[in-house]
This record gives structure tokens, sequence and C-alpha cells, in this order.
């Protein structure tokens, strides 16, 4: 099966491959000071259209409140729980009732004034604790997984789109490659050989590595249509080195779609990452990840469904988030 | 025609012969040493090499590779034991070859994905028409809003509900089990119900969405507009016009989908523990069977490869403006 939930874009918003493209941001030429005026006020006028666009659009809006609040949440995870006073990974054995075992005392996934979403069943950890580490963890993840993603898929689309010929092709075979592989089982084959170092670096590299194509695809595709266009070949006579050309002319017109791509990829490396935690070998415990407390919560949710909706929420809150956004982009 | 698909499978050969490749490669740079693992715990060191010796572990890794691919197309045999083509390796945990574990856990994964193919295609595919045709309506709204939370939902949280309020609270549902369709057609359709809904919970969504913007695109094309020009009853030009031109996308789609999951639903089926295709992957993961974990990549990368051929065929058959001898 996929990795994650692809999100097909709405067609209010249109395919990103399709997407109108806006004339260049900025000239090679040196520009006089009317330009520039023009040119800011033009920025503005995005700005505005895009928040016109959100505050129509009320589940956006809410969209964007949620990640505002989990990612509040993930920076001030220390605050958090140093005003709780519970530590991610203190055991707390006398929340739990080893006679059941190890089911925590009190019912309703050991709920209380102390440990407000509950504690972990067998260890006591508790869980509110855990919950917003492990937001830092999944969402630092899949934040520079998709960094990682764009950046190479940006480039590599476009020197493949704007070069052609034989570097097209390399590329696009790549691509190809790339997307012909079953990449949930190699991703997990990749893992558990990876040596037990740095599990989250190798998380953001293997989830790049596997996410970039499909950025490199749209870009590639723009940027074969723009290079044919007057503004580059205007430029082109006035001298600009390919360099300028690539990255001055044309890169700055892929933005809109490249936002698109980029918010649209998150949810899914939010959704894989805690898809390889809960096969086993994404982070390991004590790290806390959504994912990984999932699947701890497996061998418990028949006795203890609270331990296995808590994080479950927090993952369906974040992916569902970012996916309202997206679509309104 | 005949000289595309040529080149079409010489290209799918290809990408599976880097796949393999890859894969192997990877195995051999791992930490695990094959030999220890077949030797067992209470083991020698020069057991271990004489094991080495045996299979062949010994030679350089580009030998071993070359023999290997051998193996798939003419069999071999492991330290006397044989493998028989087309041999995908030899697991020395279970000591059987591996494509005969693949073989006899396809009827499981096949089961899975086809059944929740054909839930999500009808279910996905009829809302987002429906959709389509009554744009701005409240049955397009929610059908969105459902479709945007079944591709928000990750399959093991849909998974584990399901069996939470099935079988535990409702006890509508016995643990699903693994037996064939002629076995015992009840409690087959009983354990398959669970993972079909979840998959399909997920899949619909996406096709949905799909089928959706689709017909919507192709409603606003100009021959949909010439159709309904030359007095075409809307039913026809629906029917004709629209649909026949937005289904092809979502062939394309559907097959490759259908593709990666005959290769094994790897979570759902840990989740629902039903032994196919994925839960044998995940299974060797937990104990570094590695030539399991090497066949079953392949296996699934050669479904994968498959439907991607399959698919190109289609489209040229689905939508005429579409010729193959160009590409």
């Amino acid at each position: 099966m996929r990795p994650a939930p692809r999100a097909t874009p709405p067609p209010e918003t249109a395919d990103p491959e399709t997407v109108p493209v806006p004339e260049p941001a900025r000239a090679v030429v040196p520009e006089g000071k009317d330009a520039a005026d023009r040119g800011a006020r033009g920025r503005s006028a995005r700005a505005r259209a895009f928040a016109g666009r959100f505050a129509g659009n009320r589940p956006a809006l809410a969209g964007a409140v949620v990640i505002a609040v989990l990612v509040t949440m993930a920076l001030a995870a220390p605050l958090v729980t140093a005003l709780t006073g519970q530590s991610p990974y203190a055991f707390h054995p006398e929340a739990v009732d080893p006679a059941m075992g190890g089911l925590p005392r009190g019912g309703w996934g050991g709920i209380s004034a102390e440990h407000p979403l509950g504690v972990e069943p067998g260890s006591g950890r508790d869980v509110l604790a855990r919950v917003v580490w492990g937001a830092r963890v999944s969402l630092l993840i899949s934040l520079l997984a998709t960094l990682l993603s764009t950046a190479i898929g940006t480039v590599l689309g476009l020197v493949a789109g704007f070069t052609g010929g034989w570097t097209d092709m390399a590329i696009g075979r790549l691509m190809d490659l790339l997307m012909s592989f079953p990449s949930l089982i190699f991703m997990i084959a990749l893992m558990s050989v990876a040596p037990d170092g740095n599990r989250e670096l190798m998380l953001v590299a293997v989830l790049g590595l596997f996410g970039w194509p499909y950025v490199g695809r749209i870009v590639r595709g723009q940027a074969m249509a723009l290079a044919g266009r007057e503004f580059v070949e205007a430029a082109r006579v006035l001298g600009a080195s390919r360099r300028q050309i690539l990255f001055r002319e044309i890169l700055p017109n892929l933005r809109a779609p490249v936002m698109v791509v980029a918010t649209l990829s998150i949810p899914g490396y939010i959704a894989t990452e805690a898809g390889l935690s809960f096969l086993g070998v994404g982070v390991r415990p004590p790290t806390p990840s959504w994912g990984q407390m999932i699947a701890s919560a497996v061998p418990w949710y028949a006795a203890d469904p609270v331990y296995f909706l808590v994080p479950g929420l927090f993952l369906l809150a974040a992916v569902l988030a970012f996916n309202l956004v997206g679509d309104a982009l | 025609m005949i000289v595309y698909l040529v080149k079409r499978l010489a290209a799918a050969a290809a990408i599976l012969l880097v796949v393999c490749a890859l894969t192997f490669a990877i195995f051999y740079l791992a930490p695990d040493d094959p030999a220890q693992k077949a030797c067992g715990k209470a083991c020698t060191p020069e057991r271990i090499e004489e094991i080495r010796g045996q299979l062949g572990l010994d030679r350089p890794v580009p030998e071993q590779f070359a023999r290997y691919l051998e193996g798939i197309v003419a069999g071999r045999s492991y330290g006397g034991v044989q493998c028989p083509f087309p041999c995908l390796g030899f697991s020395f945990q279970t000591n059987v070859p591996v494509q005969e574990l693949l073989v006899s856990r396809l009827p499981v994964s096949a089961s899975i994905a086809v059944g929740a193919a054909a839930l999500w295609l009808l279910t996905g595919v009829s809302a987002g028409v429906l959709a389509a045709l009554t744009k701005g309506s409240w049955w397009d709204r929610a059908a969105m809003a459902a479709a945007l939370g079944g591709i928000s939902v990750p399959i093991y949280l849909t998974a584990l509900v399901l069996q939470y309020v099935l079988v535990v609270v409702l006890g509508v549902l016995p643990y699903p089990r693994a037996v064939g369709l002629l076995e015992d057609p009840v409690v087959w359709l009983q354990s398959m119900l669970m993972p079909w809904v979840a998959l399909a919970a997920l899949y619909a969504g996406m096709y949905a969405r799909l089928s959706r913007t689709e017909v919507i695109g192709a409603l606003g094309q100009n021959f949909v507009r010439t159709a309904r020009a030359k007095g075409l009853p809307e039913a026809t030009v629906v029917r004709r016009h629209a649909l026949r031109p937005a289904l092809t996308p979502i062939v394309t789609v559907f097959g490759m989908d259908l593709g990666a999951l005959l290769g094994g639903a790897l979570i759902t089926e840990s989740v629902f523990g039903l032994p196919g295709v994925g839960k044998l992957a995940a299974d060797a993961i937990n104990s570094s069977d590695q030539p399991v974990i090497i066949g079953v990549t392949l296996f699934a990368a050669g479904f994968i490869v498959v439907a991607n051929v399959v698919v190109d065929l289609l489209y040229a058959v689905l939508d005429p403006r579409i010729r193959l001898g160009a590409a």
C-alpha cells in the first residue's frame, strides 16, 4: 500500500501541475524605483489574496489554528512538562495496578488531576508528557523530511525540465525508479538494518529520499513550460547566465506549486513516520513519537482504549489540519 | 504497438533488476550475518565458516548477486537444498524457499486487496461522480468532508478502532482468521470484512476526490459543450462524453494501487493478524530473515511494475486521444 494518504488537490485550487503561472517576479535587468514600487504593491496584493482565500474557508482556518496549537505545544514541551511536573520518561508504578496486569488504576486510562491524559499501562509513564514530547519528534521529522524532499525535488526537477536532453532523461528515469519502488517495504527494510544511531535523522533521510520524485515531477513539468516563455527568452538575449535564468527567472514562478505540494506532503510524512514507528522500525522507545505510542498501545487496546485513543487523536488532528490547509492553498 | 510493448517490458525488467540490486546491496552492507542466522544460537566459528562456504557467502558480492539472478531464472541449490525455478532465495529460519512462502501467502493478500478495491471503487467513484454532478450541494460538501476525513485517518487507527468496536465491544464479528474462501465462506467473509472496510475508507476518500475533480474538469471541456449543443440528453452527455475521459486517470491510479496492495497490505495484515504477504514481510523484518525481506521487496516491486505496464496499455484502449506508437 502507499506510504501515506495522497491528497488530491481539490478542483477549486486546480491541479498543481496546471496551476496558472504568474509573471516573473523579478527581471535580471536592474529595475528603476518605479518597477520596485510596482513589485512591492504586487506582493501585498498577493498576500491579501492569500489571506482572502483563507478567510472565506472556515475549515482551512480551523486547520491553521490546530496546526498553530500543535506547533506551540511541541515548542513548549519542556514548559508543559515543567508545569505538570511530569517527565515523559519517569515511571510511576503507583499509578498502575499490578494485580490487573499493569492496567492504570481508576479506569479511563488512569486519567487524574496528576495525569490529565492518563498513564501508560505497565510503566505508568505520563501520557500528556509523552504526547507533547512526541509532538516534537513527529512534527520535526515530518517538517525536515518535507524540507529535504522539496529541496531535492525542486533543484533536480528544475534542472531536468530546463536542461532537457540527456540530463532530463537520467533524472526522469531516477524518478520513475524511485516511484515504482514498493516504498513502504523498502523503507522498513532500510530502517530495520540501519545502525542504532540517530533514528530520527535516518527517518528524515529515508522519507526525503522516497518523497522527492513527487515534487520533482511537478517542478519538472512547470520548468519545461516556463523555459519556452518570452521572459526567459528575453533574459537569455540580455545575456543572463544559465544559473541566473534558473534561479532568478524560473524558480520564483514555481513558488505557488511548490508551496502546495510541500504543504500537502507534510501530513503524508507525519502518517508515514507514525506508520514506521508503529511497525517498530522508526523511533525507538523510550523516545516518544505518536506512532510509537500507538504501537505500544496495541497490546493493551482492548483493555485500555484511552491509551490508544489519545495519541491517535493527536495524530489524526495533525494530519487532518495539514490536509485542510493544503487544500485551501 | 508490439514495439512499444517490448520496449515497455524491457524498461520494466530493468527497473526490477535495479530494485533487486539495491535490496541486495542493503542487506549485504547490513550488520547481520546470514550464516550466523542459519546456524542458530549454539554455533562454533568453524561451523559458521562452513555454512558461509556452502551458501557462497565467502564469494565477492557481485558474484553472489549473479548467482541470485541465476537462481531466479533457472533455480539453484543452497548448501545442498534445492531451490527450484523461480528461486527468490531460501529462508534459513523456516527452511523453505522464499517463493513457496510467497505463494502460500498470496491468497490472503489477494482476498484483502481485491475485496477492498471493489468496495472503494464502487463507493469512492460513485460518491465523487455524484458530488461533481451536484457541485456545491449539501451532498457534494458532505461527501468531500467525509473523503478528507477518510484520507486523514491512518490505516492502523481505522483498523484498531473497527476491531475494538466490532469485536471487543459489540461482539458482532469474531477476530479475523486465515480461512480460505472455499474452506469456510462465512468465516472468510467475517474475517475479510474489517480489512476491506479499513482499506476502503482510506482509498475511497482519494478516489472520491479524484473522480470529482476529473468529472468537473471533463464537464467544462469543449466536446461536452458540443455534445450539449447537438441536443443530446444530459444523461447521455454525462455518460458518454464526460465520464469516459474522466475515468481514464482513475483507471491509472486504480491499477497502481491494486498492484501495490497485491504485494501485501503490510499494516492492515499486521493489525488484523492475517498471514498475507505483508505480514510475511513484517515478521521477516522482526526476525531479520533477510532472504525473505529481499524476496518480498522484489515480489511487491514486480506487482507495481507490471501494474504500470498494464495501466499504460489500458490507457490507450480507454482514451481514443492516446496513441502509443508515438510514445
